[in-house]
């Protein structure tokens, strides 16, 4: 029916991966991209790739640096730490604490965030205003300090830090997505839409989702930054994830008592952690830079 | 045999909230009614901000009369449902670009109602919506374009084929043509006075333009000021007008000068 070869285009650029090319010809988002998606991968292949069991103590090799150096061994790449535990495993592993744990928090928080906040886009008047503020009362209080109060009440866990977190940002989430439905609820297509009869399910999940899908996205970017900030801040102060555990600001804490002896401890978590939060932030400002580019150009 | 449409009595007004003030009052549309019969097509004219899409955007329930209604074959459209009611009214908005959702594509949009209002298969879906952007001179290649892909006398054709996607009883414009170029204006209005045969659907349009009008319309009302000043056939406006707001509506197609206090009834 469709006698497409007409035209040279082999599919039609539709709004949202006309923002995917935007981002594709930013060399520092695709940059972004690409270290994101490897600390992704590396997270989720962790017990695989790790070449040692990041808490196996090896007595002949108490402090080695790393393979670059002249008194370096290739069986450390990234050397050991003072317990003679492998440095490159403990990060490997680390990522699970330090991008996994956030990744589920912001994913809780979003499902949670955007259910509540859609529910409250979707109705009016008094409704709408409650279930848009019922949760403002948090905001008040900065994601840190909220984690330390549950931990001061609770003890400092893994757990209660997850907690504190996902509380932080449901409602961020609620306000971005309230706020997003209620501009584009007004405007003529939505009309048009509800003049074609449509429900109010297919009106929110068709109609409106897809319009708003990008700023979910840079919402989603901004929750995981500070996130992940939050676990490693927590963690730097020993209230989060307790210290055996392989998480990379509790490696940056440990670290901090032999960084003249052994710099390589503390800088290569740290890069971890900087290159992670960097990437994410870069990928998050370049979504944003690409809608604005869409808007002006359209 | 009763009418198709009856307005009556419908008025508008929108509350103005400033600050701590209490809210003011403002009349968009005054009481009106009148009547419209099967397969008629009726014009409403008038200065900007007369009060003209208010009446297109309240026949359509796009918004809301304040107070009165509208029956359509003797019921009233208060009691329907959405879904109900545009089986028989569809409107044709005035801004096409800002009336297609920009992130689907021209033939999700137009399927749209079809999943809603028919039970067909999908591949009869499909098949109906080729139809009619044919109908409207489209090609069925549009159905996977995106609206900002199109032209906008193309985005135009497409609100059409979204009105007329359902074969409507009556269909409401607002400011339709004014994006075409002539000659597919043309070919719109043709397109609409072969369905109104076909389908015996009325039509409601909101126009500038007198020589449409002239051509198209059984009969004319004139808005001024939110109120309606004159309505009647277009053979009785057209020679015999009661006002001069009508008479340089109808009459001086170019530059004409509407008196800025032209109710002489008042």
């Amino acid at each position: 029916m469709q006698n497409t070869n007409i035209y040279f285009q082999q599919r039609e650029p539709s709004p949202l991966r006309q923002i995917w090319l935007h981002m594709n010809a930013n060399p520092f988002a695709v940059v972004a991209f690409y270290i994101l998606s490897l600390s992704l991968l590396m997270m989720l292949l962790s017990p695989l790739i790790t070449p040692f069991n990041p808490d196996a103590q090896f007595s002949d090799a108490i402090l080695q640096p790393p393979s670059w150096d002249v008194s370096g061994e290739i069986r450390f790449l990234f050397g050991t730490d003072d317990l003679g535990r492998d440095i490159l495993s403990r990060i490997i592993a680390g990522s699970v604490y330090s991008l996994g744990y956030p990744v589920i928090a912001v994913f809780i928080a979003a499902v949670i965030g955007v259910s509540i906040g859609a529910w409250a886009g979707m109705s009016r008047g008094v409704q709408s205003s409650t279930l848009n503020h019922m949760l403002d009362v948090i905001l008040s209080i900065p994601s840190l300090l909220l984690a330390l109060v549950i931990i001061a009440i609770l003890g400092p866990s893994l757990i209660n830090v997850m907690l504190a977190i996902t509380l932080v940002l449901i409602p961020q989430f609620i306000h971005v997505v309230h706020n997003a439905i209620y501009d584009e609820r007004y405007k003529e297509y939505v009309t048009a839409s509800r003049l074609n009869g449509v429900n109010r399910w297919y009106m929110l999940t068709r109609v409106i989702f897809p319009n708003i899908t990008s700023v979910l996205v840079m919402q989603t970017t901004f929750a995981l930054s500070t996130a992940i900030l939050d676990i490693a801040a927590l963690g730097f102060l020993g209230l989060g994830v307790q210290a055996p555990a392989p998480e990379w600001g509790t490696m940056l804490a440990r670290s901090l008592d032999q960084v003249y002896l052994s710099p390589w401890m503390m800088i290569l978590p740290g890069l971890a952690l900087f290159l992670t939060i960097l990437s994410i932030n870069v990928l998050g400002d370049s979504v944003r830079a690409a809608i604005a580019e869409r808007v002006r150009n359209s | 045999m009763s009418k198709l449409l009856e307005v009556r009595n419908i008025s508008k007004s929108y509350v103005h909230k400033d600050g701590w003030m209490p809210s003011k009052r403002v009349c968009a549309l005054e009481p009106l009614s009148f009547d419209l019969e099967r397969g008629e097509t009726l014009a409403i004219m008038g200065e900007t901000g007369s009060g003209k899409s208010t009446i297109a955007k309240i026949i359509a329930a796009a918004e809301r009369p304040t107070s009165g209604e509208v029956f359509l074959n003797g019921q009233s459209l208060k009691a329907m449902t959405d879904q109900q009611r545009c089986r028989y009214i569809r409107m044709i908005f005035q801004d096409s670009l800002r009336s297609l959702n920009p992130q689907t594509t021209v033939g999700q949009q137009l399927t749209e109602p079809l999943i809603f209002n028919t039970d067909w298969p999908a591949q009869q879906q499909k098949q109906h919506v080729y139809d009619t952007l044919r109908k409207v001179g489209l090609l069925p290649d549009h159905f996977g374009f995106y609206p900002h892909m199109l032209s906008s006398g193309q985005q135009q054709r497409v609100c059409i084929a979204r009105a007329i996607v359902l074969e409507p009883q009556i269909v409401v414009a607002d400011e339709a043509f004014v994006a075409l170029d002539p000659s597919i204006r043309a070919q719109i209005i043709n397109l609409i006075i072969d369905l109104q045969e076909d389908m015996g659907i009325s039509f409601i349009f909101v126009s500038h333009s007198a020589e449409i009008v002239k051509h198209v319309s059984d009969k004319i009302l004139i808005m001024h000021r939110g109120k309606m000043i004159e309505f009647g056939t277009t053979q009785a406006l057209i020679n015999h007008p009661e006002e001069q707001l009508t008479k340089s509506l109808l009459h001086s197609d170019h530059n004409y000068k509407v008196p800025l206090h032209s109710t002489t009834k008042e």
